[in-house]
Parts: structure tokens; C-alpha cells; sequence
């Protein structure tokens, strides 16, 4: 049913990598730290100085990324979908701050109005004047996922008018989230690498991530977006492995098509059985790439993940720091993207090689 | 594409804790605002609010959970309320569910739950309940619910401010006609904070009285809590079990105004786009809608703004309305959800709800609510807005069937 071509034709990316999408690939250094943050771009070239002054790090590197991703996409957005986990919680923090002090005092309504899960996609709308369609998803580990997963419904089937979408994943990783999460038992208690790790936890992370998916091929189309798929509290690692199976033949895609798996393992011992679960259905000398030790983990780290699946791609070229195990004389046509969250929140994504 | 029905529907709000107590509160004229009772801010005596008059502990026996290790949000709570209501009145616990999805809209989701948790955090962190932290987020409540119906195929939580339910709405019916889902529970939900109260409160557009949508005289909203969900199926669901839907959702509209973060444009350009569209997508001409249930905050800014956009769709003469908003309050993500259930009964009891409080109309506009039950022979197709911060605009066709 949704069978015609979706393309992601532009990216912008901030994250602990930096904000250079160009040059993004060759420059890929694992994160050291148990807290990664992003590197921040300079704001000014981008967004006027008021704002500057009124607006989050979330806003302000959510814009830069879009703003990157229009310009790298040289197209107009007609919709705007953004995926974040949490929103804008620097701002919620600091209106919650001035509520614990002055409840019921008169108050800066500035943090407040920055504060909705929306601000993200409606200041981006009036930042690029796009009145088309604006959604914002905000279900934990799916939030991204189900941004995509809207857009693609919104290219191939409704909205007539709707060639090109802007796709957003964002989070920030703000001191009191990254506390709670502690205690939570989320993150490492040690700065051990990420991955090859026996020990429970990972290492956090933030980033804005956005794609331009297009019903159309531009002559510098990064990949074709075949699908995407979620599995919510699955009962047992079968099930997941299901999911996959369920969704390759959706795609008529056979696992031997695949030529590079990019997992989210994020090190965290307790949930590496899913990763084994998917591993084993593919043959063994599958190319294994991962991801969130260049991010950290994040709600929509996953956007990170087709970025980067999109740039391998589009220059046909996987860097070590994401793959070891990659057969470079091969030429790259489909890769497969498999995130799962804490064991509830599992997600698919198949992207695949476009000839220009 | 697949035509995509209405088959059940539940809500809670300051007029009642179902949609048999809401539809008689309708009727009887009944408005749920009043002084706050439960929600302990500083704020009390002055501004009157929608409020629901239970517990936390009440609202867990009303869903019949007497002994329960989890914490849950009141958000979760209102949730769970509505959409088992909705779930039931469907007949959706008679047989095993078919392919469905559970589409919650939330603002602030466990906001109540978070602020406590923070303010102890504040004050020592080791202290702080962590249960609390956990339900902050607005994922919780539709997990809550969605575990609670035994729903796994499709979960998710749109947050588009005073739209988010709407747009549950929308992206519920675009799955089901495009044949990804057989069935969903749709809607939102939102509980009183501090946060949401002070909030609107330091926007300076709540009012200290009772609020007055489309009254030139109007002095802002009044604050409400609630849920509304309902069940949508797809026709051959309908078919396959016999069922008499109550409502078809034909049109679906979603627009950005692009304008301000906190106001909409003097035009209502976002809002006249989601109204087209929607009513474009139901294929009928504008005069075939019969009663709109308007977003209709009462703030000065948003009545004149979807009061202009509603005359410039409405050419050749605008309809019965009404914001029931004077009834609940402005229960924000969850609006559209109660106004979806209010709605369907429109169009079963071929009734517009009165739009309380209304005086004089606004000089600019000219337009008089209906003010009190009319009777529509004949109503087919209703309309409902919802605008949110950011200039989300959704609107949404019902259509008699």
C-alpha cells in the first residue's frame, strides 16, 4: 500500500560530533564521557539576536539543524514533524523554578511559552514560514520513529500539496533528567567504552537530527526511505525477531539483501540479547555497524542513526568508528536500522542506495 | 480509501465523570466551573477553574483498581477513566481486539506528579521520589492506558498543545483509511499542575470569573482538567460485527498559522486553513455543515481570530455554534478529545450545546452563539476546532451516518 518512493534529499546534524554534515563521516570519534553534550554551533549565523537571548539550547540547535537541512535539502518544507522525548525541559525546569518560589506570584511567562513540546516545530514553521501540516510526536524511545513513520503517511497518501517534509529528532540531556536517569540505573557507573561492555547502563547523550524526505529525487538524493517499523513491549526477544522478519517481507527485502546492519546497542548489558536475537538472523558474515557511542543515549537517538545511514549511503564509504567488520569492495544498497529502548520500545528502519 | 467510523465514546470532566453525566449537564445547562478544591496553589480564591472533583484515590476506585503498587499520574488516571469508557461502550472488550492502535494527546502528561517530585529534588535529591519522576514524561499516560486495554499494535503520543487530541484524532482515522489499523481509541488528556495553572496564569489570559467565549466582554479562559477518547473502526470492522456506528469522521484538516508562539493571526489564517481542508477532505460545501463546536477559548485573541477565520469559510452564512468550553473549562490537550464525544451526541440527538455566559456579541464579528439547546432537524455534519499555542490548528468533520 505505501509502495512509492520516498527520498531523503537533505540533513542537518547537531550532535557530539559537531554540526559539519559534509564531513561529518570521516570525523567520528567515540564519546569518552559517562555525559556527552553537543558541540554547540554558533547561533548567530543562523537566528536573529532576541532569540538568541529568549531561546533554549534545544531551540536554538534544533533550529541551526533545520535551518542546515533546508538549506543542504535547497528546498522549501511544505509540513514539519518533529519527534522529542522529553521537549523543552531547561525551560520547564526554569519555570518550574519560579513556580517552586513565587506559586501563584506574578511571572515570566518567557520560560513557560518556550516550554510546550510544540515550540520546536511551530518556531521552526514561523522561522521558515511554513503553514502546512505541524505534528509533534512525543512518545519516548518512538518519538522519532513515529515522526517518520508520519511524514512518509503524509507524502504518499494525503496531502496532494505536500512534496517535501521536514523530519526532526530532539533532545537535550538537562542536569536534573540525567540525575533521575542515574538513579534509574540508565547510565554506567564508570566511564568504561561503551561498547564490548559486560557491565548494566550507558552513556548519555543529546542531539538534534533532521532529515528533508521528498517525494521526488533531487540529483543529490542521500537514500531512498523504504519503511519503518515499531514494536512496543514485545513479550520475548522472539517476537521482536518477528517484527523484523514481518517487516523485511512488507518490504520484500530478504535478509541476504542486506548489506550493513547499524544497530543502537548502547552497551548496556541487560538488553544485549535483543541485538543477539536480530544478529542471528542474518549470515554470519553480516556487516554489524553501531552508532550510539558517537551520540550517547538520548530518547531520539535514533535520528543520529539514519543520519549516518544516510551519509553511508550517499558517499558509499563506512567509517571504522562505526563498522570493523565492513567488506569495503562491496558496493553498500541496503542497510538496516534496529534501536530498542529499555526492552519496550523497539524500532526498525530500511534505508536503501539511490542512484543519481 | 477505507471509510473510518465512530463506535464508542468516554469522557471525564468538571460535568461529568462519564458521557451520560456530561450529555445531562449539556442539557441542563450546567457549567462545571468553580473555585479550585483541590489543586493547592496560592491561586484558589481567585481564579474559578474547571476541576474535577475526585481524588487521586477516588479516580483510582473508579476505575476499580483498589490496591495498586504503581503511581500513576492524574493525567494517566483521567485517561484510563475515558478511554475504558469508550473501550466498553464499543463492545471492545467482547471479542479479541483486531489490529488497534491507542493515540493519546497530552500537554503536560504527568506534570502533577513531576513538580512534586522536583520541588522535593530542590530541596534534597536523595530524598525525591523517583516513582514520580518516572510518570513525567507524556508517554506515561498512554502507555497506562494502552497496557491497561491490552493495546500493543500502534502506541503513541502526539503534543501539540491545545490541539494535541485532535490530532490523535486525525492520525487515528488516516491509519484506519489507509488499512495500517482496524481500530483505535483516540483522544487526550490533561490533570491540573501548578506548572499549567501559573503558566497561563503569568500569559495573563485566565479570567477571574466565569468565562465568556465570543462575548465582546470576554476576560480570558478558565482553566479545566479531563479526558475525552473514542473509538474509531474501520467499515469492515463495522460490517464484520454488526455494529451501528454513531458517527463517521469525514474530513480532517491541519494547518500551521506560522505566527506568533502564544497568538494567532488577525485573519485566522491557520485556523480558515484546518477548517477548509477538513471540510474540502468531506467533500461537502460549507453550508452543509450544521453546528460548529468552536475552539472558542474566550481570550480575546483567539474568538476574534477563529470568529474572523469561521466568516471568511462560512461565506454565505455562518452556522449554529458554540464553545463548550463554559462548561469544562479549557482542558487543553484534552479538548478535542471531550468535544469529539460532545460532537457524536450532537449529531445522535440532532442538538447545538449552548454557549453559556454569552451577553453582547464582538463588535468586529457580529456573530451570536446559540445560547441555548437548539434543535437541528436534519444536523449531518459538524464541525469542531482545535488551535493551539504555536498556531497548531486542527479541525475535524463528523459526519451523521
Amino acid at each position: 500500500m505505501l509502495n512509492s518512493a520516498i527520498y531523503i534529499v537533505g540533513i542537518g546534524s547537531v550532535s557530539a560530533q559537531g554540526f559539519d554534515e559534509a564531513t561529518l563521516l570521516q570525523n567520528l570519534n567515540p564519546l569518552q564521557s559517562i555525559l556527552s553534550h553537543i558541540k554547540e554551533p554558533n547561533y548567530s549565523q543562523y537566528i536573529e539576536g532576541n532569540n538568541i537571548r529568549r531561546m533554549g539550547k534545544l531551540m536554538k540547535a534544533s533550529l541551526v539543524a533545520a535551518k542546515r537541512c533546508i538549506a543542504d535539502a535547497q528546498l522549501q518544507p511544505q509540513a514539519i514533524i518533529t519527534g522529542t522525548g522529553l521537549g523543552c525541559m531547561e525551560e520547564t525546569v526554569k519555570f518550574l523554578n519560579t513556580v517552586i518560589d513565587t506559586e501563584g506570584g506574578v511571572l515570566s511567562p518567557t520560560a513557560f511559552i518556550h516550554s510546550t513540546h510544540n515550540t520546536i516545530g511551530s518556531q521552526i514553521a514561523i522561522a521558515v514560514n511554513c503553514t502546512g501540516y505541524n505534528s509533534t510526536y512525543v512518545h519516548r524511545a518512538f518519538s522519532f520513529e513515529q515522526a517518520l513513520f508520519d511524514a512518509q503517511l503524509q507524502l504518499l497518501t494525503h496531502d496532494p500539496t505536500a512534496h517535501h517534509v521536514l523530519v526532526g529528532g530532539v533532545d537535550d540531556m538537562v542536569p536534573v533528567v540525567f540525575d533521575v536517569l542515574k538513579e534509574l540505573d540508565f547510565w554506567k557507573s564508570a566511564s568504561t567504552p561503551i561498547l564490548d561492555s559486560k557491565s548494566k547502563g550507558s552513556f548519555a547523550g543529546e542531539g538534534m537530527n533532521f532529515l528533508m524526505l521528498s517525494n521526488q529525487q533531487t540529483n543529490h538524493a542521500y537514500a531512498k526511505l523504504l519503511g519503518i517499523k515499531m514494536c512496543y513491549k514485545p513479550q520475548s526477544t522472539n517476537q521482536v525477531a518477528t517484527c523484523l522478519t514481518d517487516f523485511l517481507l512488507e518490504n520484500k527485502i530478504s535478509p541476504v539483501d542486506i548489506d550493513l546492519v547499524l544497530l543502537g546497542d548502547n552497551g548496556d548489558m541487560r538488553f544485549t540479547e535483543f541485538y543477539n536475537a536480530i544478529i542471528t538472523l542474518f549470515p554470519v558474515a553480516k556487516a554489524l555497524g553501531y552508532y550510539k557511542h558517537l551520540c550517547g543515549e538520548y530518547f531520539t537517538a535514533s535520528a543520529f542513526g539514519v543520519v549516518l545511514a544516510s551519509l553511508i549511503l550517499k558517499n558509499q564509504y563506512v567509517s571504522s568508528a562505526i563498522s570493523e567488520n565492513y567488506n569495503s569492495a562491496k558496493p553498500l544498497k541496503n542497510i538496516l536500522l534496529y534501536n530498542q529502548f529499555q526492552g519496550d520500545h523497539h524500532s526498525f528502519c530500511l534505508l536503501q542506495h539511490v542512484e543519481i | 480509501m477505507k471509510k473510518v467510523f465512530v463506535t464508542g465514546l468516554g469522557t471525564i470532566s468538571a460535568i461529568g465523570n462519564n458521557v451520560a453525566e456530561s450529555y445531562r449537564s449539556l442539557l441542563a445547562m450546567r457549567s462545571g466551573i468553580s473555585a479550585m478544591q483541590l489543586l493547592d496553589s496560592n491561586l484558589k480564591s481567585t481564579l474559578p477553574v474547571g476541576e474535577i472533583k475526585l481524588t487521586n484515590t477516588q479516580l483510582l476506585q473508579l476505575l476499580g483498581i483498589s490496591h495498586s503498587q504503581r503511581i500513576y499520574s492524574r493525567t494517566a488516571l483521567l485517561a484510563m477513566i475515558a478511554a475504558k469508557e469508550a473501550f466498553h461502550h464499543a463492545q471492545l472488550h467482547r471479542r479479541p481486539l483486531a489490529r488497534t492502535g491507542m493515540f493519546g494527546g497530552t500537554s503536560v502528561g504527568g506534570m502533577d506528579r513531576g513538580e512534586e517530585f522536583y520541588k522535593d529534588y530542590l530541596a534534597s535529591p536523595s530524598l525525591a521520589k523517583i516513582d514520580y519522576a518516572k510518570v513525567h514524561d507524556c508517554g506515561e499516560s498512554t502507555e497506562c492506558v494502552a497496557d491497561m486495554l491490552g493495546i500493543q499494535d500502534f502506541v503513541t503520543t502526539i503534543s501539540t498543545a491545545c490541539s494535541s487530541a485532535a490530532n490523535a484524532i486525525m492520525q487515528a482515522t488516516k491509519m484506519i483509511q489507509l488499512g495500517l489499523l482496524d481500530t483505535a481509541i483516540a483522544g487526550g488528556a490533561d490533570a491540573f499542575s501548578l506548572f499549567t495553572l501559573n503558566g497561563f496564569n503569568s500569559l495573563k489570559i485566565l479570567s477571574d470569573e466565569f468565562c465568556q467565549p465570543f462575548d465582546s466582554n470576554r476576560k480570558g479562559l478558565n482553566l479545566g482538567e479531563g479526558a475525552g477518547f473514542i473509538v474509531l473502526e474501520s467499515e469492515e470492522i463495522v460490517e464484520k460485527n454488526h455494529k451501528t456506528p454513531l458517527a463517521e469522521i469525514t474530513g480532517y484538516g491541519n494547518a500551521c498559522d506560522a505566527f506568533h508562539q502564544t497568538a494567532s493571526s488577525a485573519d485566522g489564517q491557520g485556523a480558515w486553513l484546518a477548517m477548509n481542508a477538513a471540510i474540502g477532505q468531506s467533500g461537502i460545501a460549507p453550508e452543509q455543515i450544521g453546528y460548529i463546536n468552536m475552539h472558542g477559548t474566550a481570550t480575546p485573541n483567539n474568538d476574534l481570530s477563529e470568529g474572523t477565520a469561521v466568516k471568511r469559510i462560512f461565506t454565505n452564512g455562518v452556522p449554529a455554534f458554540s464553545s463548550t468550553k463554559a462548561y469544562t473549562g479549557h482542558t487543553l490537550a484534552a479538548s478535542g478529545g471531550i468535544e469529539a464525544v460532545f460532537c457524536t451526541l450532537a449529531l445522535q440527538h440532532g442538538v447545538a450545546f449552548p454557549n453559556l455566559n454569552f451577553q453582547t456579541p464582538i463588535e468586529e464579528l457580529g456573530l451570536v452563539p446559540a445560547t441555548d439547546v437548539t434543535s437541528i432537524p436534519n444536523l449531518k455534519h459538524v464541525l469542531s476546532n482545535s488551535f493551539g499555542f504555536g498556531g497548531n490548528n486542527t479541525s475535524l468533520v463528523f459526519s451523521k451516518c
